[in-house]
């Protein structure tokens, strides 16, 4: 994230840009607020921390032009002055800014500020994206509710493990754990494209029909580029289309849309493509019956290093139990109409026919 | 040119207030919090060595523009100037300066100059005292 800073005392303004920096974040510097002013309207900075007292255009009046200026997002305003009267801090956040820091400030402090306002700014674009999903949803009921609930549960366990993993423990932290939990129900949003011939179609799909299901992977994630527009650099968008757009790739290169292989498909990707496919196993289809957890297990156990990353395999194996806990029982049966790739629809067969 | 000598005169008083009070006050606190300055700067001693040096070249001018606007009995430059300043100094850990400046800026807000005077020989004082301190803690350093 790139955060606007303004103050007009070089010193101040190098300790902000200084501890900022440290803190990870990319800093844009003025002066006074007329420059912070033409800065933001070509960077369309979300977040500024701006001195109160400035000549001609204080932090105030700052704050103000930008709220007029800006109506499509929100932008964050943190003000920064030594004024210290409670009727002070009043005044700034009733002008529109959203916090109050003291100078001299803590450095500790300040970050902690500036992420608490990255935190709102990312649920901001979170609730647009859960906004954007219900939209879909309540077009094209394709999945259940009981679906979307039991993948993110599946995804996050195998991040869980994954993480114990020692090639992944710089990949996968909280973070990343939680929004592999918050995104992979977003994982098919794409399928409000597909025609209802073809997306509600009992049997199987012939190969042109296939091919025009296989674009759902990239029309779900054009919806999320053109968010990511609005929101460069928000991970929970970027996480987000990279389980949309590759969660049918196959580690052996041979699955869509771009015929990925290995490491090139995102870690979040391989995730749900195994969580994905371990739940249309387990679950009742038009096509089949639901598979027992063991008749699952060996499919995925047969594709590990195919399909599968075999890594994500071994994490699935060591959370078996608990999968199989998860899994749908019989009460829960549905009968979605998710289209599984021509390889798992063969081991469906292969199974019926052993 | 009343201006220039009168910020002279300042000066040198100021300069030698500063020197009596060294000579008169050896346990006399640093005029510089370097802990806490350090701290601020997370560490980075080349970095607090940079907001040094820029106090060092801008400090003179710094309080001479607060005496610029109250030779020009101006009350609002001359509390813009302070504030200015005790943003600086508080920054730095100036404490002195800083308190000094805050004292200036809160009386040229009421719109009176009486005694903001002394209030400036004070401040000077203090400032030569910080950018005396500043090459010597360097030197301490090396």
């Amino acid at each position: 994230m790139n955060i606007l800073i303004v103050d007009d005392d070089s010193l101040t303004r190098q300790m902000l840009a200084h501890t900022l920096k440290y803190a990870g974040f990319k800093v844009t510097a003025a002066k006074n607020g007329e420059e912070a002013f033409e800065r933001f309207m070509i960077d369309r900075h979300q977040l500024i921390v701006s001195d109160w007292n400035m000549p001609q255009m204080t932090g105030i009046e700052l704050c103000k032009a930008i709220r007029r200026a800006e109506n499509r997002r929100y932008v964050y305003f943190i003000l920064l002055t030594m004024l210290d009267r409670p009727e002070d801090a009043v005044k700034g956040l009733e002008a529109g800014a959203d916090d109050y820091i003291r100078k001299p400030f803590d450095p500790s402090e300040l970050i902690m500020r500036v992420n608490a306002g990255q935190r709102i700014l990312n649920l901001e674009t979170r609730g647009l994206t859960v906004f954007a999903l219900a939209r879909l949803a309540e077009s094209r009921d394709t999945e259940t509710g009981e679906h979307l609930e039991r993948v993110r549960h599946y995804c996050s366990m195998l991040a869980q493990e994954l993480r114990k993993n020692p090639l992944y423990q710089n990949v996968i932290d909280d973070t990343f754990t939680q929004m592999i939990y918050e995104t992979s129900p977003l994982h098919d949003i794409g399928k409000v494209a597909i025609p209802d011939n073809i997306l509600l179609k009992p049997g199987r799909l012939t190969g042109e029909e296939f091919e025009i299901m296989k674009t759902h992977t990239i029309r779900g994630a054009e919806t999320i580029a053109a968010m990511r527009e609005e929101f460069p650099n928000t991970h929970f968008l970027n996480m987000a289309h990279d389980i949309i757009l590759s969660h049918h790739e196959r580690f052996n290169g041979t699955g869509y849309p771009h015929g990925l292989a290995g490491y090139q498909i995102p870690l979040s990707a391989r995730i749900m493509a195994v969580a994905d496919v371990y739940d249309a196993l387990t679950s009742v289809r038009v096509y089949k019956e639901a598979y027992t957890h063991d008749q699952s297990r060996d499919l995925i156990v047969k594709e590990s290093g195919t399909h599968f990353d075999p890594d994500v395999v071994r994490a699935f194996l060591a959370r078996e139990t608990q999968f199989e806990k998860s899994a749908p029982r019989d009460e829960d049966a549905n009968h979605d109409t998710v289209v599984l790739p021509p390889a798992i629809l063969k081991l469906f067969q292969h199974i019926r026919v052993n | 040119m009343p201006h220039e000598s009168s910020n002279a005169s300042t000066h040198d008083q100021a300069a030698q207030l500063a020197t009596e009070s060294r000579e008169t006050s050896g346990a006399q606190a640093p005029p510089i919090n370097l802990d806490l300055l350090l701290k601020r700067c997370l560490g980075d001693i080349e970095f607090m060595d940079t907001l040094l040096s820029e106090l060092e070249s801008t400090g003179e001018s710094r309080v001479a523009e607060i005496a610029k606007h109250v030779e020009e009995t101006n009350c609002h430059e001359t509390a813009e100037a302070a504030h200015a300043l005790k943003g600086a100094a508080a920054v730095l850990g100036a404490e002195s300066v800083h308190r000094l400046a805050a004292n200036i800026e809160d009386l040229c807000r009421t719109g009176k100059l009486e005694g903001v005077s002394e209030m400036l020989v004070n401040l000077q004082a203090e400032m030569v005292r910080c950018l005396r301190f500043i090459p010597a803690h360097a030197h301490e350093r090396r």
